[in-house]
């Protein structure tokens, strides 16, 4: 399991939306989570490996 | 010839301040039938709570600041042969706080682990749930409000020796099913800036807390998860929760120059 954080300024209020396009387009998912108070996203991921955060980051703004 | 003046010792004022804090007990709801969760996100979250002034804790000397971190459990379970997604939602006076899924294998059971960072009396806070599927449920919860950030006035600013004399675990969780998933430390700070994470009574010769995290911080709703829940899923543990030592009586001794 690995854990990913990451500040996005704007974020959905679609979550189930958001929940489905992100699970889409990145495999294995476990659960994320997003602060409207810190604006953190945090993402945990069900892989062995790295990923790099910034091109997670990208995918992620293009599921908002 | 120049009048050498001597240099006096710097003057203080030394002060010893007891502070004691006193946790509300836990109160835990088992539902005897589970709730099933809606798919859609509800209009109305299944836990509110309108916080009162007696849902906090009681501390014995007035402090100069103390933030309030209020810790809500709520859990159950996926009943289906498959795995389920369970969506969540954080709302502190109609605000949406934090919000997230987590995917729950078949048959596990989840507990969201949910931490508002400085609440205060009169506040709302909610936390909403919905599922991929009717199959997940609902069937517990409980809350606890933690103090963290404290300080008196004298202390703030100035060189403290700092006796954290009495440590606790807290909450703990005796219904369902509980597992503590995390029991973290508590952090000591000296000029903002951390010194170490204890979980044991610990004495510190000089710390000076600043106005950002003062004496100490909690780890659960402060160092980890300020206002965002973390959910956790087990196989057989239902609440399967975050906790953290929480120092209860501290002792001071103020040295204040002036």
């Amino acid at each position: 399991m690995a854990e990913y954080s990451f500040i996005l300024e704007n974020f959905t209020e679609n979550i189930d939306e958001f929940d489905r396009t992100v699970r889409k387009m990145i495999r294995n998912v476990k659960s994320w989570s997003y602060s409207y108070d810190t604006q953190t996203l945090i993402i945990e991921i069900e892989e062995a490996g790295e990923r790099k955060v910034d091109e997670l980051k990208k995918i992620v703004r293009q599921c908002l | 010839m120049p009048v050498k003046i001597p240099i006096p010792y710097a003057p203080y004022v030394k002060t010893s301040q007891l502070i004691s804090i006193s946790l509300k007990p836990i109160v835990e709801n088992l539902q005897t039938t589970p709730t099933s969760l809606p798919t859609a996100e509800p209009s109305t979250s299944q836990w509110v709570r309108a916080l009162t002034a007696n849902d906090f804790p009681v501390i014995n000397t007035t402090l100069y600041a103390v933030n309030y971190v209020a810790l809500v459990y709520v859990a159950g379970r996926n009943t289906d042969t498959t795995a389920r997604t369970v969506y969540w939602r954080m709302i502190r006076n109609g605000t949406s706080v934090a919000t997230g899924s987590t995917s729950v294998s078949a048959g596990n059971y989840y507990t969201v682990n949910a931490a508002f960072h400085g609440v205060v009396v009169g506040d709302v806070i909610e936390v909403r749930l919905w599922a991929s599927a009717t199959t997940v449920n609902w069937d517990y919860d409980t809350f606890q409000i933690h103090p963290t950030r404290i300080s008196t006035a004298e202390a703030l600013n100035n060189p403290c020796y700092v006796d954290f004399k009495n440590v606790i675990v807290s909450p703990i969780l005796l219904s369902g099913t509980p597992g503590a998933q995390t029991t973290g430390a508590y952090y000591p700070y000296h000029l903002d800036l951390i010194s170490h994470n204890p979980n044991t009574p610990f004495t510190y010769d000089l710390l000076i807390p600043k106005a950002i995290y003062r004496l100490y911080r909690i780890h659960h709703g402060d160092v980890a998860n300020l206002n965002t829940a973390s959910v956790q899923t087990h196989a057989s543990y239902r609440p399967y929760y975050i906790r953290h030592y929480v120092p209860i009586l501290i002792s001071l001794v103020i040295y204040k120059l002036w």
